[in-house]
């Protein structure tokens, strides 16, 4: 398994990463981007791009890691977009996130499925089939049920704002590094 | 594994009094008739209308004129749950000065489980948080309620021409007939020569209908018109796009999102329209031999107490089976079974095989015959005239068992239930029972454990035998 030996995170100046979350491999953390404790990013077959203004609470897995071990020469990029919301729970292995998309409590993405923009995947669903999600599909049920929505789902730019404010008062944080201005 | 698993449950069941085997938590026990009765033994009525949303309590004549559905509460169109009503603020020009924009709050409903809101369909948001939601008008009420005024008026005819035809046959005698029908009047009219009120069909014979005051216009007729008829030929077929566009499925509504709005069913998902939540009743149940209530809740809907609760649960001592040993095919093994005395007075308890069970039934069914006393016809509770009755199932509990029980020959006494006994270190009072020490297991305020054998032939080992213990009546039944 070719995994980087070293882990290599960049954070970017307004992010809040906490200490206690479980961050390994090539990571990039996009600016006003909130991790809470215990969440886990593990980069281990290929680096992981997180965008901005997203929200990964407690206990969500964002994993990049290859089921077959024989595919480890090829590295796979995760790349996931801004505003997004991984709520409590949720476990993320596909590559592909694009914005607003709301991926509820408990939820589980398989490494196969894509997500494009404005995308709730319900609390609890489990989506491992092999597609790329359209736009402002809701996903709920205990069965997957499926609906469009009229438009994508509204940013939480209020909760992001508040945590920003009251988080560094509860936990410490991981330290950004500086971005190179380019 | 749950307590309430149904594999649980179906441990050990209870022969109820129409001959079908329950487990203890679905019977109840009737005070008046001494004797367990199941769902079907039992009749179920509707106590009281709630919706289950806010709770609020509807009286059933407001609940049917509503058609049993609430009147601030929403159901999402789309997938049936609940809709709650969430506000978000606008900026609108404030009244007073054109160029300042003040925040006003607008209400618009969602449902938490599929995300769809009100604004999905169009509707506007409204200004205020409930009542203001625009209902669809069905566009054919108006002939339906003609329709409807039409069939009474002719239905309150025909019972009105039925009474009347029962008189005709009997001689007529103002005298006897009551003024129901206003006859003194039309007499009375008749003889001070006034004219007679106007009628409809029926004339005079037997002085219908239609000469009391108000009663005049029942008989006149509403005239209505048929509905105009459309030609098969104006009807067009459906359009021929429908095999060649692609399917668009988002968009197509599914039968349940249908059928839940009957009157307009609506084919494309921007239609449809949240319903009024559906109301809830609470039922009361009622033995169906003697009628009275064994189980009424309260009236309340948020209160999960009952004002009557005659579950066996509570009176009828409890077995459970405890702990079996390795069991072998043929050879005796033992088993300990856990009885527990709900009640409040002490009990003796005596384990009695079915045959014998049998037998005690048939010697009093024999005894009662001799000494010239009939079935006792039981009485309704609420209506002497009524004849209540409860179906009995052929009984076939008594050939069942798969195994041979050996029962312990002596009584046990099962003390009543104490709250205070687990604060109370001491022994258990016997209240000067001597136990059996090889039946008598062990005690623990108001269980027993006690031991029987088996000795089983078959796979699924299904013991049974039948318990007689002591039940004390502590609220006298008032017998009429």
């Amino acid at each position: 398994m070719s995994s980087s030996a070293k882990s290599n995170i960049k954070i970017a100046p307004g992010a809040i990463v906490c200490n206690e979350c479980e961050l390994k491999g090539d990571i990039s953390i996009g600016a006003k981007t909130v991790i809470h404790p215990k969440a886990k990013i593990v980069a281990e077959s290929g680096p992981i791009i997180i965008g901005e203004n997203n929200l990964i609470e407690e206990q969500c897995e964002i994993l990049n890691i290859d089921p077959n071990p024989e595919n480890s020469h090829n590295e796979s990029v995760m790349i996931i977009g801004s505003n997004n919301i991984f709520e409590v729970g949720s476990e993320v292995n596909c590559l592909k996130i694009g914005d607003n998309n709301i991926v509820e409590a408990k939820s589980f993405l398989g490494r196969h499925s894509n997500l494009s923009n404005g995308c709730i995947i319900g609390a609890g669903c489990k989506i491992t089939t092999e597609e790329t999600m359209e736009e402002n599909i809701v996903v709920y049920g205990g069965d997957c049920k499926r609906r469009k929505g009229l438009d994508k789902p509204v940013p939480q730019h209020l909760q992001i704002d508040f945590l920003c404010k009251v988080l560094p008062n509860y936990h410490h944080l991981k330290k950004s590094t500086k971005k190179p201005t380019a | 594994m749950s307590p309430f698993d149904k594999e649980l449950l179906e441990k050990v069941l209870y022969r109820c009094s129409c001959g079908s085997r329950k487990p203890i938590s679905s019977l109840y026990f009737c005070r008046h008739c001494l004797d367990l009765r199941c769902g079907f033994c039992v009749s179920h009525e509707v106590d009281s209308h709630y919706c289950p949303n806010c709770m609020e309590n509807m009286p059933s004549a407001e609940a049917r004129l509503k058609k049993n559905r609430c009147a601030n509460c929403f159901d999402c169109p789309h997938c049936g749950h609940t809709l709650s009503t969430r506000a978000s603020s606008v900026s609108v020009p404030s009244p007073d000065d054109p160029t300042k924009m003040t925040a006003k709050k607008v209400y618009y409903l969602a449902c938490a489980f599929c995300r769809w809101t009100s604004r999905d369909i169009g509707l506007p948001d409204q200004l205020v948080a409930s009542g203001a939601w625009p209902e669809q008008t069905n566009p054919y009420s108006e002939r339906i309620s003609t329709l409807q005024e039409h069939y009474r008026t002719i239905a309150q005819r025909e019972k009105m021409e039925k009474e009347s035809r029962r008189f005709l046959g009997r001689k007529l005698s103002y005298l006897h007939l009551s003024d129901k029908y206003g006859l003194s009047s039309v007499a009375a009219r008749k003889r001070s020569g006034l004219s007679s009120l106007a009628l409809g069909a029926g004339g005079l014979t037997g002085g219908v209908a239609g000469a009391g005051v108000g009663r005049e216009d029942i008989g006149r007729p509403v005239d209505i018109a048929p509905a105009t008829p459309v030609s098969l030929h104006e009807i067009n077929d459906l359009p021929t796009e429908l095999l060649t566009d692609p399917i668009d499925m988002y968009n197509m509504t599914t039968l349940e999102q249908r059928f839940a709005q009957v009157e307009f069913q609506p084919e494309r998902v921007d239609k449809i329209y949240p319903t009024h939540k559906h109301l809830m009743i609470k039922r009361s149940q009622r033995c169906r031999r003697c009628e009275h209530n064994l189980s009424k809740p309260e009236y309340n809907p948020t209160s999960i107490k009952f004002k009557i609760q005659l579950a066996a649960y509570y009176h009828v001592p409890e077995i459970i089976i405890f702990k079996v040993e390795p069991m072998e095919r043929g050879k005796h093994t033992r088993f300990v079974i856990k009885v527990v005395n709900p009640t409040n007075s002490g009990s003796v308890l005596e384990v009695v095989s079915l045959a014998e069970y049998q037998d005690t039934k048939a010697k009093e069914d024999a005894a009662r015959k001799e000494k010239g006393e009939e079935e006792k016809t039981t009485v309704s509770a609420i209506n002497p005239l009524r004849q209540p009755s409860i179906v009995e199932a052929t009984d076939q509990n008594m050939n069942i068992a798969t195994a041979e029980v050996t029962l312990p020959k002596s009584k046990i006494y099962l003390p009543p239930r104490d709250d205070a006994a687990e604060f109370d270190e001491g022994g258990v009072d016997l209240a000067g029972h001597v136990d059996d020490r090889d039946v008598v297991m062990w005690r623990k305020s108001n269980k027993v454990g006690i031991q029987l054998k088996v000795k089983p032939s078959e796979e699924n080992v299904l013991v049974a035998f039948a318990i007689q213990y002591q039940y004390t009546n502590t609220i006298f039944a008032h017998d009429s």
